[in-house]
């Protein structure tokens, strides 16, 4: 399986490769991690049809629209049915469901507007990529803490591997909100200022991204240009061992398994969510004396705790980075949960 | 027999013979465990006897003051136990982790298995939901915007996010991994089911937990509500003078196991997984392609996945939500996959008696399937006394014996066009 597209709408920039490589470059001056104001007619044709959007769904179409525009696929006739998409998501489109619910507590069912509502239900980003872009495969939302974007590409992989669809669309959309920010400052789970530490948990990010994967093979006869191949993700969390412990035997068994050398491992993306510090600490410990000279990637700097967009962010930043050099290294992409999920995608290790 | 186009393509492409094909592909999944909580009840004997019965589940809603709605009546899950809870504090949790609970405890229990031993099996768990825990954002939220941020409860916003329920579960009973929460608004218990079906038959994985939950909440009910896509009336699938949805609430858990790993721990099969197929309308946000295309996809592409001729299906458990757009769309895909059956083959939608569970709607409706080809007994679609005649579908309004049935598909649709169609096969009948 390869990456043969990557979009990016975040704090640190919009844009392709290039912005995918400034999540893991300077921080952000704009200390909420909010995206710059776009007109999403400048990444999609059909932007008329979506004037009445929530933020999610917006930075999902920019996102997919930037991957689709980086791999390029053939998206007419059968390839729409052959295609499939699978959003990630953690809060969904908060905006909107405050507005909603707001306009019901104060003035009743009768003003509620639809249209916030159409919007709030999880899966509208999704359903409105299909529409854009008139896919017709498969197409999911699934929902979960910052580990959710590494199961969306598990089931993209599945999707493709089970013969179900040729390629998928893989995102990951997060919008910010004053609610959302409020309840996490309250339980005090995002950093008060810019994170310095590991340790430290950023404060909430906003965005989308997306990649394009496909078969190894599909992708070379299209000739389509692959930017990294990915090895595998794992999704875990361990009723019986500590999560340093099962993260790093996680780590050993899949490099094993791949029969990848740590010295390999050219770098790690930490996580942005909760329990970073340990998840991190886990994945050294297991790569032993390699990881000296292992480069850690962060993006929390630079693009906070995009939550549902997080480990998309993480994986676009490795595959900018790994695209950049001129050996087939392995990035490791962690992600953390505060309900200590996390999640490990192995990228690179050849073909890149 | 024909292979499906997306083995022969896999095939191929690995260079596999068409014997290794159907071994790798096509390991047998059986169903040993199931679980319902609707407003008919709590399990699975008495949501089948009632729904056989043509009893309507419908009552005056409780959870949430209904001054100002136009409809005031949904079909609610009257006494909702909250039961004990060893791992969690129970009394933080959302009304949906509850519902989910009762359909898991009662699924594991059909199925023979222990906590324990189930927790040690390292199940595939895959949930589909449309919202989650709603409810307790519903609160959250009221409480910030009346007392201010200080004073709201904080982890109700954690409640009422939609993978926090299947977290809750696998911390209660100790499993490991992280569950798969697909929230592809009505079609995501369809959704569940089928990843699992797939996961089990590629030997992915030798067992899963799979299915879908939705609670009542204001949210959802307002939301259908500004849509006016609720009816003042019965909800009436398939009826000439059908008007709208009626809401539900409810789970229904399945346990999927390959056929070997079954047979080797001697555990009873209730029914058989032989096909899923999903596909996308690409169409509109909230309204579905007139034409039916996109589902008509999902169902042809189910039946191939099954190796099943259409003339085979014995019985359609329809998404049938009684409004005017779906039931008419959903007639149009039958009646072009079932081709000269289309008017003939029994089709009945069960939302006519306990309402759309939403999330939980297609894994409720895949259970009320097997029970039919288990018992041979066709459930009714009630308040049907005049079938749409521009449907032209054989409705069954009343519950009917079908003595040769022995294999019936679900369908479910969704939000953004998802669709979905899943097919059973009776037990003990040809593979």
């Amino acid at each position: 399986m390869v990456i043969t597209g990557v979009g990016c709408v975040s704090p640190a920039g919009i844009g392709q490769l290039d912005a995918a490589l400034a999540l893991s470059g300077t921080p952000t001056t704009n200390s909420g991690f909010r995206v710059p104001e776009f007109d999403l007619g400048d990444y999609l044709r059909n932007a008329r049809y979506f004037r009445r959007i929530a933020n999610s769904t917006k930075f999902a179409l920019a996102a997919v629209s930037l991957a689709l525009g980086d791999s390029n696929p053939d998206l007419g006739g059968e390839d729409r049915a052959r295609t499939g998409v699978v959003i990630g998501v953690t809060h969904g489109a908060m905006g909107f469901s405050t507005l909603f619910h707001e306009e019901l507590l104060k003035d009743g069912p009768g003003a509620a507007s639809p249209m916030f509502f159409a919007e709030s239900v999880l899966n509208a980003p999704a359903g409105n990529v299909a529409i854009a872009f008139g896919i017709r495969g498969p197409v999911h939302t699934v929902i979960g803490e910052e580990t959710v974007g590494a199961q969306a590409l598990d089931l993209a992989l599945e999707l493709i591997r089970s013969g179900a669809v040729d390629r998928c669309v893989v995102a990951g959309t997060e919008e910010w909100s004053g609610v959302t920010e409020g309840v996490y400052r309250q339980m005090d789970r995002v950093a008060s200022r810019s994170l310095t530490q590991e340790r430290e948990i950023p404060l909430l990010g906003e965005g989308a991204a997306a990649i394009v994967v496909e078969d190894a093979e599909g992708a070379s006869r299209r000739d389509a240009a692959i930017r990294i191949p990915v090895l595998s993700v794992r999704c875990w969390r361990d009723m019986g061992e500590s999560m340093e412990d099962s993260v790093g035997r996680i780590v050993r068994e899949e490099l094993a398994f791949r029969g990848v050398a740590e010295r390999t491992v050219s770098h790690v993306v930490l996580p942005t969510g909760r329990n970073r510090g340990l998840v991190t600490r886990g994945v050294f410990r297991a790569l032993g004396p390699a990881s000296q000279a292992i480069r850690r990637l962060d993006i929390g700097p630079a693009a906070g705790n995009p939550f549902g967009a997080a480990a998309l962010f993480q994986t676009a930043a490795s595959v900018a980075w790994l695209s950049s050099g001129e050996t087939a290294d392995v990035g490791l992409i962690l992600s953390s949960g505060i309900e200590k999920t996390f999640s490990i995608i192995f990228l690179g290790g050849g073909a890149g | 027999m024909v292979l499906p186009r997306q083995t022969v393509r896999l095939a191929a492409k690995k260079k596999w013979g068409p014997f290794e094909a159907r071994r790798m592909m096509r390991r047998r999944v059986v169903i040993t465990g199931m679980g319902i909580v609707t407003s008919h009840g709590i399990g699975v004997t008495e949501n089948w006897s009632r729904i056989l019965s043509g009893k309507s589940g419908f009552r005056p809603i409780t959870v949430f003051d209904t001054a100002g709605y136009r409809v005031r009546t949904a079909g609610e899950v009257e006494v909702l136990p909250v039961g004990e809870w060893k791992n969690i504090r129970s009394s933080r949790l959302d009304r949906a982790s509850h519902i989910l609970r009762l359909a898991v405890e009662e699924a594991l229990h059909t199925s023979g298995w222990t906590m324990e031993r189930f927790a040690s099996a390292a199940p595939t768990v895959y949930l589909g939901t449309t919202l989650g825990g709603m409810g307790s954002g519903e609160r959250y939220h009221e409480e910030y915007l009346r007392k201010g941020s200080a004073h709201a409860l904080p982890s109700r916003v954690f409640d009422h996010l939609a993978h926090s329920q299947g977290l809750h579960l696998m911390q209660e009973f100790r499993f490991s991994g992280v569950p798969r929460v697909y929230t592809n608004a009505c079609a995501s218990g369809a959704n569940a089911v089928g990843h699992a079906f797939r996961a089990v038959r590629s030997g992915r994985s030798d067992v899963a937990l799979c299915g879908g939950f939705d609670p009542l909440c204001e949210f959802v009910f307002a939301g259908f509500h500004s849509l006016q896509a609720l009816t003042t009336d019965v909800c009436r699938p398939f009826d000439r003078d059908r008007s709208g949805m009626a809401i539900g609430e409810g789970a229904g858990l399945l346990v999927l196991e390959s056929g070997e790993h079954a047979q080797g721990r001697g555990a009873r099969t209730l029914g058989e997984v032989v096909g899923y197929g999903e596909s996308t309308d690409a169409f509109h946000m909230t309204r579905p392609d007139p034409d039916g295309k996109g589902a008509a996809m999902a169902m042809r592409s189910a039946l191939e996945d099954a190796e099943v001729d259409p003339r085979e299906v014995g019985y359609i458990n329809a998404h049938g939500t009684g409004t005017v757009f779906n039931d008419a769309m959903e007639s149009a895909a039958i009646r072009s996959v079932m081709g000269s059956e289309g008017t003939r083959v029994p089709v009945s939608s069960t939302k006519s008696m306990i309402g759309h569970l939403l999330g939980g709607a297609g894994a409720v409706e895949a259970i009320l399937t097997v029970l039919a080809l288990r018992d041979r007994r066709f459930p009714p679609n009630v308040n049907c006394p005049n079938p749409d005649p521009s449907c032209g579908l054989r409705i069954v309004t009343g519950a009917e014996d079908a003595p040769s049935l022995s294999v019936a598909i679900s369908n479910s649709f969704g939000f953004g066009g998802s669709n979905a169609t899943l097919v059973f096969r009776r037990e003990g009948g040809n593979a």
